[in-house]
């Protein structure tokens, strides 16, 4: 099984890049009457690059991810930004576009596979019928892909496995076969929304490595939502940090864990037990996140933040601060002289 | 913990996918016609129940005086609005009173299985064991028999009347506001809040009534609206079968049942009670519609 | 669990219904207020005439060995006697046996086809001009009488129109085809609203599932997602939603036999109430009864079959 057939070699450094969202917003049930969920998302990803997106529930994560994949729930509308994967525009793509894109270009893959499995349908039929829709195959072909792609997930005995249904299946398993429907039609770009939580943590790593090795091995990107700082750490190479709809920092991902530019990641980072850390250390966020719909002029986060200043309240702005580094935070410096002062 | 602290749990939806979806798919519901239909529903239905309650100021003659003389008149004849029936009583006095009897007939027959079933169901759920087991065992014989055959059979055995008509379909119809509430009182008796009150030393009933009730009597009421359409459509039949309330006595069923020999001719005569039910059942769909969207949408 | 393990416990399940429901029709007999056969023979009936019945009922037993004996007599077979037509009430029902199974089936056939694709019609754009439509129509059918619309159906459709028979079973099978439309058109018409309401959200329920996102992900055709994914799922729930209103369709047979004069199990019924034949009621009560748990039993195993997720329950 081959993924690369992608990469057309026209330009090897600029085909490295999949995946471009620009200043996306993402609007709900009419322009005057209704709210933005996502309000200046911003992102991208290479080839063979693990990209995370982490933030709280409600921070427009999972909407930024179904947006890049054409597949907004009903109701839920673009409203500005761009978004380009692989050279398909999806705000105007056309339909045999969006066919293209959903599984030849973008594979997806959901946070509770249990229900992201047709019920009434044997597996190795689900992973075929997805390896059809995007390859002249015969129906003996699709089924030795559907195999090959089980066996390539970790199934001892594929052949027999093909004939299982979802329900006889474990978690972590279902998850494979999830990951295995998202592979089959050979995309360049793996999206994955909270795809472990749903799972033990014994099978979560297990999962999480399976899908690091699939960015390597088969050279594509792979960007992972999560609310979970650990997992991110673990297997990311670059993070992005989403709150209220926006991105409020991004860099590579041991530098922003380390040495946040954005007073949320702090605050993320702080609610997180490490090793060392002991009770005391532990600080919860003070104050709740925006709820939809609240109307917030500047920066969403400096009701709660400690280190806001009357400005903050004014238009924010993302700023490059070195190391292909990110913020949308006017105090980064303050923060950066505090949190090096710590150590 | 005060009991006034423990109030039911909101729904937290962890993915910002699913919270949207639901805000949305309720934000259409609620501009999209739930407002007008139930309020054209109760609009309806209200006018039906005046009608029945002032039916003896309303109407314009005695439903029950005969006058062979001016015998199956046309509507608008002699001051009969809508004609008279084969024995010259006057048509519209009749389904007046018509609507008088078989609305507070399907009134009782809605309150007493909808009080009853929900006070067994609410129990057995809560309880479990073999009370609830039992309870299961009894739904599921009655659901066996269709409810006309029952009703019919019943009447037989306990005479015709106005009481032996509600005596009956409580006996029938309690268990589906029994088995609805059982699986509520199910789901509900795990719920934290629940959990909460038993450890707090909350005596039962006062957990059931105060706690549980208020949280589970939405499905019950839609039920409601709609098993009083299939009640009055039961009566009606009941009557049309000369099963239910015995004549002279109006009622809508029996008024089409009378009217059959002469609907070649005289067909207002079967057409206008015929009229009266659809019109009163289209109220009571009308209500039960919007309020089980509202509870979806909830 | 096998196929064969499935039947085994929903035949498990409903043997303890059926007990149920013969204890249910035997209790009947000692719901009437005084005394049963004095209620069944009229007051004038003679003292020997009265002693006959209560021997001939079991009335002179204990309770629990009238309800044996009773039993005993529905294995062997018997239903009971009529008192008026001194024939057996199990012999009186098949002979009007074909006239009411052709009622059921021929409903259930309309129904299906005309709720299916209604439903469908509905769900396909949630909200839209046909939905409402949809919505309308079986709002407003669900407060039609069975019996008024019969009497309609009969006036302008058969007798005024003569488009089709006004009444009879009809001769040979395209006869009853015929014959039997309005009746079973009627009791459709009836029950119709009831099943489009429920299929439609249940079209809608699964078309709202995230296996169908995933299946949009696959990038597969807008025709193989609805025909594969959506309408595969929506069947199993839809044999039940059939199933779950039987009950209603086997009562209307009751009153529409009656409507169109067909001389079915259901006219049966009410010719012994008029007749004070309380073997036959009883009788009949029973069997309706065993139909419906009959016909529930087959959709579960149906709905089974469909469902690779046999434990259902």
């Amino acid at each position: 099984m081959s993924a690369s057939v992608n990469g057309n070699g026209a330009d090897p450094v600029a085909s490295r890049s999949l995946l471009s969202v620009r200043d996306l917003r993402l609007g709900v049930g009419g322009e005057d009457s209704g709210f933005e969920p996502v309000v200046g998302a911003t992102l991208r990803a290479d080839r063979g690059e693990v990209v995370g997106v982490v933030g709280e529930s409600g921070s427009g994560k999972s909407l930024t991810m179904r947006a890049i994949a054409g597949l907004l729930p009903p109701g839920v509308e673009l409203r500005g930004g761009a978004i380009d994967v692989d050279g398909i525009d999806v705000a105007t793509a056309s339909k045999a576009q969006l066919r293209k894109l959903h599984g030849e270009k973008v594979g997806m893959i959901f946070q509770e596979p249990m229900t992201a499995l047709n019920p009434t349908m044997r597996i190795g039929t689900q992973i075929a019928e997805a390896a059809r829709a995007h390859h002249d195959v015969s129906r003996a072909e699709a089924k030795r892909r559907a195999i090959e792609l089980l066996g390539r997930m970790g199934f001892a005995d594929p052949e027999n496995r093909y004939r299982l249904y979802p329900h006889e299946l474990s978690g972590g398993m279902r998850q494979r076969v999830v990951i295995a429907i998202a592979l089959a039609g050979e995309p360049g770009l793996l999206l994955c929304d909270e795809p472990t939580t749903a799972l033990d943590a014994t099978v979560t790593m297990r999962v999480l490595d399976l899908l690091v090795g699939l960015a390597s091995e088969f050279d594509i990107g792979v960007i992972i939502v999560t609310h979970d700082l650990g997992v991110a750490a673990r297997i990311c190479d670059r993070i992005v940090v989403m709150y209220a709809g926006r991105m409020v920092e991004e860099g590579p991902a041991g530098e922003v864990l380390r040495r946040p530019r954005h007073p949320y990641t702090l605050a993320l980072l702080r609610a997180v037990p490490t090793r060392d850390s002991t009770i005391q250390d532990l600080r919860a966020i003070p104050g709740s996140p925006p709820r939809p719909g609240d109307d917030l002029p500047g920066c969403p986060f400096a009701p709660r933040c400690e280190f806001a200043e009357p400005a903050c309240l004014g238009p924010v702005e993302v700023t490059a601060v070195g190391d292909g580094r990110m913020t949308a935070c006017r105090r980064h410096e303050v923060l950066a002289g505090m949190v090096s002062a710590r150590g | 913990m005060t009991e006034e602290m423990i109030s039911p749990p909101a729904r937290v939806l962890d993915s910002d996918r699913g919270r949207i979806g639901r805000s949305i798919g309720g934000a259409v519901r609620r501009h999209v016609g739930g407002n007008v239909s139930l309020a054209i529903g109760i609009g309806i239905v209200g006018l039906m129940v005046l009608l029945a309650a002032f039916a003896s100021v309303i109407a314009p003659y005695d439903p029950l005086k005969q006058d062979v003389a001016n015998a199956l008149l046309a509507p608008g004849e002699a001051g009969h609005l809508l004609g008279t029936d084969q024995l010259g009583r006057d048509v519209l006095s009749r389904l007046l009173y018509g609507a008088r009897l078989d609305i507070f007939v399907a009134l009782g027959s809605v309150i007493f299985p909808f009080t009853i079933g929900i006070a067994i169901g609410i129990v057995a759920g809560f309880r479990g064991g073999w009370v609830d087991s039992l309870l299961v065992g009894v739904i599921d014989v009655v659901f066996a028999f269709p409810v006309l055959v029952l009703l019919i059979a019943l009447l037989f055995v306990l005479g015709p009347g106005i009481l032996t008509i509600i005596v009956a379909i409580t006996l029938v119809d309690w268990v589906a506001y029994a088995q609805l509430t059982r699986t509520s009182a199910r789901r509900e008796r795990n719920q934290e809040y629940i959990l909460a009150a038993r450890t707090g030393g909350i005596p039962v009933w006062r957990i059931l009534l105060r706690h549980m009730l208020p949280n589970i009597i939405a499905q019950p009421v839609v039920l409601a609206f709609s098993d009083a359409l299939l009640i009055i459509l039961t009566i009606t039949t009941l009557g049309f079968l000369g099963l239910g309330v015995p004549p002279p006595q109006p009622d809508w069923g029996t008024m089409i049942s009378e009217a059959q020999p002469y609907l070649s001719t005289q067909w207002w005569l079967g057409v206008a009670p015929g009229v009266a039910i659809i019109f009163t059942g289209l109220g009571l769909s009308l209500i039960a519609d919007s309020l089980a969207e509202r509870l979806d949408a909830r | 669990m096998t196929y064969a393990h499935f039947i085994g416990r929903r035949l498990l399940h409903v043997i303890p219904v059926v007990f149920g429901v013969t204890f249910v029709v035997f209790w009947l007999i000692h719901l009437v207020p005084g005394d049963p056969a004095r209620t069944a023979l009229g007051f004038h009936a003679t003292p020997q005439a009265i002693a006959h019945l209560h021997h001939e009922w079991g009335l002179d037993q204990s309770l629990p060995a009238q309800y044996i004996n009773y039993l005993g007599r529905l294995i062997r077979g018997d239903l009971g006697t009529s008192f008026r037509f001194q024939d057996s009430a199990g012999a009186l029902i098949v002979e009007r046996l074909p006239v009411t199974l052709w009622l059921i089936g021929y409903s259930a056939f309309l129904i299906s086809l005309i709720a299916g694709p209604l439903a469908l019609l509905a769900a396909s754009k949630p909200g839209a001009m046909r939905d409402r439509l949809v919505r309308i129509f079986s709002i407003a059918g669900l407060g039609i009488p069975g019996f008024w619309l019969g009497l309609i159906l009969i006036q302008y459709i058969a007798i005024e129109a003569r488009i089709l028979p006004a009444a009879g079973f009809g001769e040979g099978f395209m006869g009853h085809v015929e014959s039997m439309f309005l009746p079973s058109l009627t009791i459709a018409v009836g029950i119709i609203p009831l099943v489009v309401r429920s299929l439609r959200a249940e079209v809608l329920k699964v078309a709202d599932s995230e296996f169908v996102v995933t299946a949009r992900a696959k990038g597969l055709s807008e025709r193989r997602i609805r025909l594969r994914h959506v309408l595969r799922n929506a069947l199993p729930p839809s044999v039940t939603i059939l199933t779950i209103n039987i009950g209603f369709l086997v009562g209307g047979t009751v009153v529409i036999e009656r409507v169109y004069g067909l001389g079915g199990v259901g006219d049966l019924m009410l010719t012994a109430i008029n007749a004070r034949d309380f073997p036959i009621v009883q009788a009949v009560t029973l069997f309706f009864a065993l139909i419906v748990i009959v016909i529930n039993f087959f959709g579960d195993l149906l709905q089974a079959l469909l469902d690779p997720r046999l434990e259902t329950q």
